[in-house]
């Protein structure tokens, strides 16, 4: 499991400078603004009531329906540490299509809002600095720089850990059983 | 005791005193002289006629013997006839005598004395004829003897019984004449007493009460003296006091007329405030009217401002469903967009297209969010609008009451003025007493002043009397000694007040302006009369007006 891993990073290595240019779906999250690559994205939604799931960690939300469909749906804030805050109107769910271990997944993650869709060229795209401290950084896939200000553009795959997604894939044959 | 006493009891009591101490003696005399006379009536009535009578009887029964014994020696019938007709014209005599006697009898030793001379004068007169029969019959020798031997003892009894009345009767008469005398000599000593005690005692009451009526006289005269002097100086005083008082009260008048000018001043001033005042109320009137259509407007206002916030809110609400479409549109646009990146090159066009509407979407968005912060902020002005107008409603309301407290001041005031051109009238009217009273003031005054000096000169002539009354009571050498302290104190006076000197013209001008007022002859020694009656000092009032 370790080496299959590694040998994504490895190959995400590699490929970063030709494959990091793009069109990508830019949310805002607090006061910053996030990338994922639109091809991650399936959809695009309004807030929507979210049955609550028990025993589940306090980013994730719970469940929808999205047509006939049911998927977990997880708070990015609260993922990333950020305060929570009240769903407002602009709060939107990005329904995107996540690959892990298991296969790939649908899943709604929860942004303040939804800004446009982008497309950047790989010259304007810069790798995650190194923080220095030794911390790992695999969720992030770069630094985009427009127009003096700085997006960051996520690797949605990785934000979320296996283990979570284990658990959420637990929740959904749970769900579907 | 004595002070206090008025000279005219004085003399009352002195002349009483003497009078009934001339009573008293007079009384006395009189009781001693009729005691004298009544011994004097004694001896007239009782005494004497005893005397006379048993002298009588004596010398008739001396005539008696004597004509028996004649008798008895004549021869002559005829004579002898005739010498009997004596003897018993003797006898009757004799017998009448004590027949007149007895009744005159007062003593018991009389009565006693007269009891053994009569029975013994009855046994001499039954025994006597026996002799004179013996001797009408010629027996001389008989009747002699028998005379001598058997009558001349009986007639010796009789006339020492009559003797003995006759004596009895002198020792009385001498015994009442001796107490007359005693009588007499007791009533001149007492007389004699009496009188020269009453006079010394009258001289010596005289003394006294005229010595101290003097002494009473002196001082009243030194005080009346005194008081003249107060009396000119009191005048002269009144007389200048009533020149300042008659000078004060026309001043006095001056500016009472001055100020009955300020008076009506302000009361036509008053009376103008009162119609300014009340022109004040009817504009009032007209502002109230004007603050009321005011608040009105602002209620009104205040009601249009609530329905522009209500027409806000929907817009608003309707603003939020455009901003809403276009979120939902812009969502679109963006699964748009996600889609045609997913269709790779063929999706490039419809790619476009998404960004078009994604871009239309924001620009509607924008305008609904700039219309919904215009809306807003016309919200939020017409909602401070609203509470400006509920302030101004505030204070159009406070004006009103404002105004209507006003009004009611306003009211006040204008009765307030009403009354003060009433209060002014009073005061016109009083002022108008006053402008009187202060005129009679003056009057008075002057009178006054005038009466003053008519004072002056009565206690001039005051003086006069006192110096004439020094004279009377001290003599010429008191009298100096008087006039001299009064001269001494004149002068002092005088040189405390110029004015005065002691002469009636101490102030001309106010006896010129009196005697316009009040002639001289009008109450001649008025002025005099009642200073004194007022000088409260004076202590011998009551004994001068008795004087």
């Amino acid at each position: 499991m370790e080496s299959t891993i590694l040998q994504r990073e490895q190959s995400a290595a590699l490929n970063k400078n030709e494959d990091r240019g793009g069109k990508y779906l830019v949310f805002q999250l607090g006061r910053e603004e996030f990338g994922i690559r639109v091809l991650k994205v399936r959809e695009i939604m309004g807030i929507q009531d979210i049955t609550a799931v028990p025993q589940m960690p306090d980013y994730v939300k719970g469940v929808i329906n999205l047509r006939g469909k049911v998927i977990p749906v997880m708070d990015l804030r609260l993922k990333f540490g950020l305060p929570e805050q009240e769903y407002t109107q602009r709060t939107c769910i990005i329904v995107v299509q996540v690959q892990g271990d298991a296969g790939r997944m649908l899943m709604g993650i929860v942004v303040d809002g939804v800004a446009e869709v982008l497309n950047l060229a790989a010259a304007e795209i810069e790798d995650t600095p190194d923080f220095g401290d030794g911390t790992a950084t695999p969720y992030l896939l770069g630094m985009a720089k427009v127009k003096e200000k700085v997006k960051i553009l996520l690797e949605i795959d990785r934000v979320l850990t296996s283990q979570d997604l284990h658990g959420l894939n637990d929740l959904m044959r749970e769900v579907k059983s | 005791m004595q002070q206090q006493m008025t000279i005219g009891k004085k003399l009352a009591l002195i002349s009483a005193g003497l009078i009934v101490a001339m009573v008293l003696v007079g009384g006395f005399s009189i009781y001693n002289l009729v005691g004298l006379n009544k011994s004097t009536q004694h001896i007239v009535t009782d005494p004497l006629p005893g005397i006379a009578r048993m002298a009588a009887a004596q010398t008739a029964a001396m005539t008696l013997r004597g004509d028996a014994w004649r008798h008895f020696a004549e021869l002559n019938p005829s004579a002898k006839e005739d010498m009997e007709r004596n003897i018993e014209q003797a006898k009757a005599r004799v017998a009448k005598e004590l027949q007149e006697y007895e009744p005159t009898i007062t003593t018991a030793e009389d009565r006693a004395l007269f009891g053994k001379l009569k029975p013994a004068w009855q046994q001499f007169v039954d025994a006597y004829p026996e002799a004179l029969a013996l001797s009408r019959a010629g027996k001389t020798g008989e009747a002699s003897a028998r005379w001598d031997a058997n009558i001349k003892p009986r007639f010796d009894a009789a006339r020492d019984l009559l003797h003995a009345e006759v004596d009895l009767n002198r020792k009385n008469g001498e015994a009442d004449a001796a107490e007359s005398q005693q009588t007499y000599g007791n009533t001149l000593w007492i007389l004699g007493i009496t009188l020269a005690l009453c006079s010394l005692g009258g001289a010596a009451v005289a003394y006294v009460v005229i010595r101290g009526m003097n002494g009473t006289l002196r001082q009243a005269v030194t005080e009346l003296s005194e008081g003249a002097q107060q009396v000119a100086s009191a005048a002269s005083q009144v007389s200048s006091t009533s020149l300042s008082l008659a000078q004060g009260s026309s001043e006095q008048a001056a500016s009472l007329q001055e100020t009955s000018a300020s008076a009506e001043e302000i009361g036509v001033t008053a009376i103008k405030n009162t119609d300014t005042s009340k022109a004040m109320v009817a504009d009032m009137q007209v502002a109230r009217n004007i603050v009321a259509g005011v608040n009105d407007a602002i209620e009104r206002m205040g009601t249009a401002v609530v329905a522009i916030n209500g027409s806000s809110d929907q817009i608003a609400k309707i603003i939020k469903v455009i901003d809403e479409i276009a979120f939902q549109t812009n969502i679109l646009a963006l699964n748009a967009a996600v889609e045609a990146a997913r269709a790779g090159e063929a999706g490039m066009g419809f790619a476009v297209v998404a960004d078009e509407v994604r871009n239309l979407a924001q620009r509607c968005a924008q305008a609904a969010r700039d219309t919904a912060g215009l809306i807003e902020d016309s919200v939020q002005k017409s909602r401070e609008g609203k509470l400006k107008v509920d302030e101004a409603s505030k204070a159009m309301q406070a004006n009103v009451a404002i105004a209507c407290k006003i009004g009611a001041q306003i009211d006040e005031v204008s009765l307030s003025s009403q009354e003060q051109t009433r209060g002014l009238e009073q005061i016109a009217k009083a002022i108008n007493q006053m402008e009187q009273v202060t005129q009679t003031t003056a009057a008075n005054a002057e009178e006054n002043a005038s009466a003053a000096e008519e004072l002056s000169a009565q206690s001039e002539t005051f003086k006069g009397i006192v110096d004439r009354l020094t004279a009377m009571v001290g003599g010429s050498e008191a009298a100096n000694g008087h006039t001299s302290q009064i001269r001494y104190r004149a002068s002092a006076v005088s040189s405390k007040r110029p004015q005065w000197q002691g002469e009636p013209s101490a102030s001309p001008a106010a006896l010129g302006k009196a005697q316009s007022h009040q002639p001289k002859s009008a109450k001649p020694g008025a002025p005099v009369v009642t200073a004194f009656a007022s000088d409260k000092d004076f202590p011998l009032e009551e004994q001068f007006k008795e004087f």
